[in-house]
């Protein structure tokens, strides 16, 4: 008797989901007819620096200034400039809620060196961080002219290092990174604007501006 | 239109997401100020757990039976004391030897002309080390010090002139002190807290550090140029800890890429702390440290 209860009760439970399903496609049908979409996104965004900061100081203190040595020069860090991360995107957009394609991003930091006793500029460190990555977004809300969504995307970082403190020294390492985009909007249909929330190479806050187009006039 | 606004506000969005800092130099002797702590845990643990136990050992030798129990529950509470020669005793710890006391010459160490030899379990005489383990630096010190690397360290201590005892000891991967103790109260001493001791001389320390990202060896060479006044604050776990209240010497500190050299000068201020005064490359900086390095016992 039990397990038929249990039984019946999984076959509404299962009903219900399946309606829940039809009833969101039949809404989306109606309130949303289906529209051509542009299957094209060009997008450049601008963001913050975290990501690059966590490569490079973590390089800086323990690597140049070789942290906690009793022998270290003495320097210090004067004019400290970071740039925004900024990030080109091409995707394209085979079905309305699923974008693919890929992204180039760039942080830049640049250090003027200092004598501690004489304060006399004695070099720079400079770094760069370039990432190439392909990238997958899902938009859950595709109205004409807004959508919010989600992505995320696996890169190779490519770090750029030079010093002219002392004796001229580059350096290049790669990495393997990512982003993960955890929430995004974007605002237009044809000129779109960008704000997202997320971690990685793209920095924890960007925003950017983009152009979306076809391929093939209709 | 909207467009190129947009384009103003994500160009007024760049400038805060980028940085433009100036940074400022930190303190100029912030370094030598490490590597003072790694001189002073050599000289602390030392002074306290090596040098200090001849003298202690000395004073339970020369008393009366009647006093050598109490002194022993004073000293030695954590040892058995086993005479292995005439001229030989030893301190176990859990059956295991710590100390070897050896008498080459004379036998009170109170009197001119006595010379002793002590040879010390490093491993197991750590009481300082552990001490400075637990103490939470207000930043990381990756050295260690190579004087205790070894399994044994051994030192001589003979009783030169009146009232002035020389100790000297040398490691063998490169570490040597070379000291002199002249004790200002009296022409005897039973502890190094307790009396009215000066210390001269100087000494080779070796560190090595694993831990930094380039491994390096540095040497800190030092000359005392004022006797340093070693003064007791605090028994932290029943330990004497030991402080500066004054004293002035030469710390050179030299790696395979980089030296250095400075002038430090301790000054006696409270109960609470004391100061340390850097001198290097012309500026002086004044550091306080915390008497004993820990809390006041409650």
């Amino acid at each position: 008797m039990k397990r038929t209860a249990l039984f019946n009760m999984k076959k509404i439970a299962l009903f219900l989901v399946l309606f829940s399903f039809c009833a969101i496609g039949s809404a989306q049908t109606e309130n949303n007819p289906v529209k051509p979409f542009r299957s094209h996104e060009i997008s450049f965004n601008i963001g913050d620096p975290a990501f690059i900061k966590i490569f490079t100081d973590y390089y800086y203190n323990n690597y140049y200034y070789n942290y906690g040595s009793w022998m270290r020069d003495d320097t210090y860090t004067g004019l400290y400039i970071t740039t925004p991360t900024l990030t080109f995107t091409y995707l394209y957009r085979p079905l309305k809620w699923l974008w693919l394609g890929g992204c180039f991003a760039y942080t830049g930091e640049y250090r003027i060196e200092y004598d501690k006793f004489s304060e006399e500029k004695i070099g720079s460190n400079n770094a760069s961080l370039l990432s190439l990555a392909p990238y997958i977004r899902f938009s859950y809300l595709n109205k004409e002219k807004v959508n919010l969504y989600s992505g995320f995307g696996l890169a190779m970082t490519y770090e750029i290092k030079s010093s002219t403190v002392g004796r001229s020294r580059h350096w290049l390492s790669t990495e393997f990174t990512g982003q993960m985009t955890f929430f995004g909007v974007s605002f237009g249909k044809t000129v779109v604007g960008f704000a997202e929330v997320g971690f990685g190479y793209k920095g924890i806050i960007n925003m950017g501006i983009g152009y979306r187009f076809d391929s093939k006039k209709k | 239109m909207k467009a190129i606004k947009y384009i103003i506000a994500l160009v007024i969005v760049s400038l805060i997401f980028g940085c433009i800092r100036q940074g400022n130099p930190d303190e100029k002797t912030r370094k030598i100020n490490e590597a003072y702590y790694g001189w002073d845990e050599v000289m602390s643990r030392f002074l306290t757990d090596y040098a200090n136990v001849a003298f202690h050992f000395n004073h339970w030798l020369t008393v009366s039976e009647h006093e050598k129990d109490s002194l022993e529950d004073r000293y030695f509470s954590n040892y058995k004391i086993r005479q292995e020669s005439e001229k030989s005793w030893l301190l176990l710890n859990m059956g295991t030897q710590v100390y070897r006391i050896e008498i080459e010459e004379g036998d009170n160490l109170n009197d001119v002309g006595t010379a002793w030899r002590v040879t010390v379990n490093n491993n197991l005489a750590e009481t300082v080390r552990e001490f400075y383990q637990s103490y939470d630096f207000s930043y990381y010190v990756p050295y260690d010090p190579l004087f205790f690397s070894l399994t044994e360290t051994s030192f001589s201590i003979t009783h030169n002139t009146l009232g002035n005892w020389i100790i000297r000891s040398s490691t063998g991967n490169g570490s040597s002190l070379n000291l002199m103790l002249k004790n200002y109260g009296s022409n005897r001493c039973t502890d190094i807290f307790e009396d009215e001791l000066h210390i001269q001389g100087g000494g080779n320390l070796k560190f090595s550090s694993s831990h930094l990202e380039t491994e390096e060896v540095v040497t800190l060479a030092f000359n005392i140029e004022t006797a340093l006044l070693p003064k007791q604050y605090v028994r932290l776990n029943s330990q004497n800890r030991l402080n500066w209240a004054g004293g002035k010497f030469n710390l050179a500190a030299s790696s395979a890429n980089a030296n250095w050299m400075a002038v430090l000068r301790m000054r006696d201020s409270n109960d609470d702390e004391y100061f340390l005064e850097i001198h290097y490359k012309d500026i002086v900086e004044v550091w306080n440290y915390p008497t004993a390095y820990a809390p006041m016992p409650e």
